[in-house]
This record gives structure tokens, sequence and C-alpha cells, in this order.
């Protein structure tokens, strides 16, 4: 068990508060070496996967608007391509449709409340941001890729 | 608040990698200091980034 029983208990009460429409977290893991090997050696070619895919399952249980798709980095490849995945562990928050949302790592500490504000958002389907933002992002005129380094605290 | 720059704009995507498990990026991207915003591999910033001052360099990246 990732989460405590008080931890799942005040989890469970803010998705309830919180949760409007449907969220789907599309996580990418691996549990096989990614090449052949020539002798049978015990390699985790992720250390965090199992461990983050345990949290996501847990987190998924607790609010039936939450949704988890597991997918395999190596097996499940034509789907780590659809969703530019690159890296494991991955994941994709989607609403209706995909936002173009990914998250890279074990999302822990201060970095797991942030996945949850995330997935508020999604599952709300709409953004805070302001309307000279929106403007802004109307008169894009090519895509933009952010990305955010972070670290549990 | 990239993430809310993703949900509004299909134009955009944003990811949040965490420095720690994927040290080879974060050498790649000279991380020192998080949060680190790169936008279009060309402008970074370190620091937390209000949404104006990221509005802002989305302008700049996406070239106009």
């Amino acid at each position: 068990m990732i989460f405590s029983d008080d931890q799942r208990r005040e989890i469970t009460e803010l998705l309830q508060e919180t949760l409007e429409q449907q969220v789907t977290i599309v996580y990418f893991t691996q549990d096989e070496p990614s090449i052949d090997l020539p002798v049978q050696v015990e390699i985790t070619p992720c250390e965090y996967c199992e461990e983050t895919r345990q949290m996501l399952k847990e987190l998924t249980e607790l609010s039936d608007k939450l949704d988890l798709e597991v997918y395999d980095f190596v097996r499940d490849k034509d789907k780590a391509e659809q969703y530019g995945i690159t890296d494991v562990p991955a994941m994709a928050l989607l609403g209706e449709k995909d936002y173009g949302i990914r998250y890279y790592g074990i999302p822990s500490g201060y970095e797991f409340s942030a996945l949850l504000d995330a997935i508020v958002h999604v599952s709300r389907r709409r953004t805070t941001l302001t309307e000279d933002t929106k403007r802004v992002l109307d008169d894009l005129e090519e895509d933009v890729d952010i990305k955010v380094f972070v670290t549990p605290t | 608040m990239a993430y809310q720059m993703a949900m509004e704009s299909d134009k955009v995507m944003a990811q949040a990698i965490e420095s720690a498990e994927f040290p080879h990026l974060a050498q790649r991207y000279s991380v020192t200091v998080v949060p680190k915003t790169i936008i279009n591999e060309q402008v970074a910033v370190e620091g937390t980034v209000p949404e104006t001052a990221l509005a802002e360099e989305m302008r700049h990246a996406a070239g106009f």
C-alpha cells in the first residue's frame, strides 16, 4: 500500500468535492529490458515504474471519475509513439481529448499535490487563465513545447 | 500553469519532468535550479514563472 488510510480518506474526500468529468490517466511503464541480453541478468529497467503504477492504481480506485490505462513502453511501442512518450515512468492526463499534458517520473511529495491539481483542472475542463493569456494562446502560429523540470520535496 | 496552457491550446504540449530520475535530461538542459521551464528548446526560465511571463515567453518562442 502506497497511501495510508488517512491519506486515502483525505484524497477520496478531495476528489469527491472537486472532480466533475472523467479523467483518464494513460500510464507507461517498463518491466523488461529494452534489449535481449546474452545472459540471464536481473535487471530493473525502470527503478520507480512499479511503485508509480501502484500509486496510480490506488489513486484511480478512489474515484469512479478516474480511469487508469497501463501500457508497456516496449511492448506497446505504438501507444508510446501515439502519446509521444520518450521515457518511463510517464503518464498522460486525458479529458474528453488529449490536451498534451505529460508527467515523467514518480509524483511524490509536492509533485503529488501538483498532479492532483492537474487532474482537477482536467476534470473541470476549464482553466483559470486570464483573457490576455487566452488571446496569446489563440494567436500562436506554431506548436509550443513546454518542459518543466521539477523535483520532489 | 504549463498544464493549463496545454489545456487551453491544441498547439501546446506541457511536460513535467522529475529531475532526479532523469539526470541525463537535467544535464542536457543544465538544470541546477528547479523549477526550470524550457520553451521550444530555445528559451529557459529558472524559478516559478507567473502566468503573464510564461505567456510572453511563449509568444516570443512561437515566432511573433
